[in-house]
């Protein structure tokens, strides 16, 4: 059982259990973050973006560079409990990859990343529903939503992800209330 | 506005009255302030207009106005400093419009309850960034304190404004749909800017299934058609930053070049207004002394007339620093009434869900309004409610998720989620209400009498919540809205209450109010002074009542209509 499971497995417990721990993990999380560690792992956040966002028939994360800009938001847009939930999160990660596969993530096939990733991808729904929102609120969100979250920003908002992958429409001039959508068409970058 | 006066110019001969004497004062250059500095100019008057903070000229200190996404530092997410530092301002500005916010930490001001100050100091004010939603008001609204007894009843009817309604909109251009509503009377429309295929959707079976609701398109105050030389929008949704086509109503877009251009303007930015001078052997004011934002010299300037715009509780504030024996507690204040009945609208309460049909439909183009659901409750004796008096309107928007969202709901990761997350997914309609707050004395605005801003200038003290009767319409909005959508045939409906902190509307007003008896109002039926006839006040504070229609129209018909009657006043030598 890793540290994940061992706070869900907490949190159903019951009251009291629930009450002592997330005040310790809520003291836990309010402290300074190591925000060094961001870049000091910019390989592993560039890698993990590109299987968040992998390049296809258009660019991916990697193309763009998304983790210049997901170590920059993370370290002065996000608040200090996403701080802390993501460097934890990648603390973990590497926990649980050296663990199973005896070797860092980067060096891993990409369907050992995808496995990795998956874990993660489930281990954060188990705090999805009611008990989640509930910890959401207390606790931030899961690693694997804030990877996703900021992957999807870095990538969206770059010129390229703007352009290639959505459609960016810099001064469209006119307005069209209600036109059929093309098969395949992308959705527009700007609202 | 490249032509104006230096301020230097205004300093050399200051020594000599003459040289700083105008025939008219205008407090303010936001949304008001820029109208009366128009009309008044217009009418041959020498106007002095005075604002507090920086100059922004049109267009070119527009500085965002064309960037893109990936031009922005921090991809227009706010950072933890603006938070921290900004933690009022940042409620509502974005890394692109941030320049037109005041900073938090240089304009204290004090929360005896939790109320939201928002402010922009620089020509223009808040007209560079408002919401642009342009609605009158009706005589639900302008009867409205007289038949339940809240408030004090408004000097004026419908027939008194609509005139001057519509004076204002040939010049502002407001785009919507002329429908006919009694208690929500058309304008002089541009072209209305159309409604999504959902958003039709919606409003069809609302009309169907909801007798006394109407769904129309929103009305706001962006050019469909080029006017007055201005625009036509280009619809890059991207307003609040400044528009470089001039395409939405501002007074740095409409009415400051207005009236530069009668050659009878001098605008004096950096200019704090402390006080309004009086003298008592005439009973009228003789002009304003100002503190220089930069330099902290102060000046005194002199004029037949002063027009107060610097918004509700700066207006506020100003009479309530110029005391003097004839006015102890304010200028102005022989009714005891400046400072009390502080409004906002109440917002954020409301309903959103999704919608399955539609797969095949999408827009083009970036439209910078929603539509609207106009007051349905308390209009008559059938729609008469049980908990609360007045009403709310909806404001509304029906658009495909797009990226932002899904990047929160999409499942998964990978090629899979790549292609949900920038493809357009479900129709999704958000609706809130916008609801009026009754006058109520107890919500107050009155000066710090211990601490100080940097200029020396008592802080404003705020004391304001909203009552039961606010509650209970919001309860009512989840509601409504909630079964407006469901009967829309609306899936995953979730209704919302989230923000009920005060000022968070940005509608202030109501705390110099006009009445008909002196006694009991500070404003008579001309916004004028009751006590002192050389004064008008035609911001948001002017207000007896706020109806729940966006008031800043309403703040523009009430400034040119005062203007007319002071620039009539001074023909007949009466001022």
């Amino acid at each position: 059982m890793n540290r994940r499971k061992a706070i869900y497995s907490i949190m159903v417990l019951g009251g009291g259990a629930v009450a002592t721990y997330t005040g310790f993990k809520y003291y836990n999380l309010s402290k300074e973050p190591d925000l060094a560690y961001l870049q000091a792992n910019s390989v592993l956040i560039d890698e993990l973006s590109g299987i968040v966002i992998p390049t296809t028939d258009t660019p991916g994360a990697r193309d763009v560079e998304a983790y210049r800009m997901i170590i920059k938001l993370i370290r002065d847009c996000a608040d200090t409990k996403t701080q802390n939930n993501f460097i934890e999160g990648l603390k973990d990660l590497q926990d649980y990859t050296a663990g199973k596969f005896n070797k860092p993530f980067p060096q891993l096939s990409i369907q050992q990343k995808q496995q990795v990733l998956k874990h993660f991808y489930e281990d954060g729904k188990n705090f999805s529903g009611k008990l989640g929102k509930a910890r959401n609120k207390l606790l931030g969100k899961s690693f694997f939503d804030i990877l996703r979250e900021y992957t999807s920003i870095a990538f969206c908002t770059s010129q390229k992800g703007a352009t290639q992958a959505l459609t960016y429409n810099y001064i469209p001039g006119n307005y069209r209330s209600c036109i059929p959508l093309q098969k395949g068409q992308s959705s527009w970058a700007t609202k | 506005m490249g032509q104006q006066q230096q301020p230097d110019s205004l300093y050399i001969n200051s020594n000599g009255k003459a040289s700083v004497t105008y025939d008219a004062i205008v407090v303010g250059s936001g949304i008001s302030g820029g109208w009366a500095a128009k009309e008044l100019c217009e009418q041959g008057l020498k106007t002095l207009l005075l604002e507090r903070g920086r100059n922004v000229e049109h267009i070119k200190d527009y500085t965002t106005a064309s960037m893109r996404p990936w031009d922005f530092p921090n991809r227009l997410q706010l950072t933890k400093q603006d938070r921290k530092e900004n933690p009022i301002q940042s409620l509502v500005y974005t890394e692109g419009s941030k320049h037109f916010f005041v900073n938090d930490q240089e304009h204290p001001y004090v929360q005896e309850q939790p109320f939201n100050w928002i402010r922009g100091y620089q020509v223009g004010g808040r007209s560079l960034t408002w919401g642009r939603q342009t609605y009158r008001l009706s005589d639900l609204d302008f009867e409205a304190n007289l038949k339940d007894g809240h408030g004090v009843d408004w000097p004026i009817r419908y027939k008194d404004i609509a005139p001057w309604y519509d004076h204002v909109e040939k010049f502002v251009g407001i785009s919507g749909k002329a429908e006919g509503i009694p208690h929500l009377p058309d304008s002089i429309f541009l072209p209305p800017m159309e409604m999504t295929c959902i958003e039709e959707h919606f409003a069809q079976k609302v009309r169907t299934t909801f007798k006394e609701r109407y769904v129309i398109n929103g009305r706001v105050a962006n050019l469909t058609k080029g006017w007055n030389g201005r625009g036509p929008c280009q619809y890059r949704n991207l307003c609040d930053r400044g528009c470089p086509f001039s395409a939405y109503f501002s007074s740095n877009a409409a009415t400051i070049p207005a009236a530069m251009a009668t050659g009878n303007l001098t605008l004096r930015p950096h200019a704090i207004v402390s006080e309004v001078m009086y003298d008592p052997k005439t009973k009228k004011a003789t002009g304003v002394r100002i503190i220089d934002e930069q330099t902290k010299e102060t000046s005194e300037f002199f004029a037949r007339i002063i027009f107060l715009n610097a918004s509700t509780i700066a207006t506020t504030s100003i009479l309530l620093q110029s005391v003097s024996d004839q006015f102890p507690t304010g200028l102005g204040n022989s009714s005891g009434q400046v400072g009390l009945n502080l409004m906002d609208h109440h917002s954020g309460a409301g309903a959103g869900g999704e919608h399955e049909g539609y797969k095949d439909k999408y827009y083009s183009g970036r439209r910078p309004t929603g539509i609207y659901v106009p007051r349905f409750r308390n209009i008559n004796q059938q729609t008469r409610h049980a908990d609360f008096l007045r009403g709310y309107a909806f404001q509304a928007d029906g658009e495909r998720s797009e990226w932002e969202d899904l990047s929160k709901t999409a499942d998964g990761f990978g090629a899979d989620y790549k292609t949900q997350l920038t493809q357009p997914g479900p129709w999704t309609m958000w609706m809130g209400a916008w609801g009026e707050c009754l006058p109520n004395p107890d919500n107050k605005v009155t000066l710090s009498e211990t601490k100080k801003d940097k200029w020396g200038l008592p802080l404003v003290s705020i004391n304001f919540s909203f009552g039961s009767n606010e509650m209970n319409m919001r309860n009512d909005a989840r509601n409504t809205a909630s079964e407006m959508l469901e009967a829309a045939g609306f899936k995953n409906i979730q209704s919302f209450d989230y923000n009920a902190t005060g000022g968070t509307t940005v509608h202030e007003m109501g705390t110099a109010r006009m009445g008909r008896d002196p006694k009991t109002s500070v404003l008579n039926a001309n916004n004028q002074m009751h006590d002192i006839k050389n004064v008008f006040i035609t911001d948001g504070s002017c207000m007896p009542s706020g109806g729940c229609q966006n008031p800043s129209l309403t703040y523009m018909a009430l400034t040119a209509r005062a203007c007319s009657y002071a620039v009539n006043e001074i023909k007949k030598n009466n001022l």
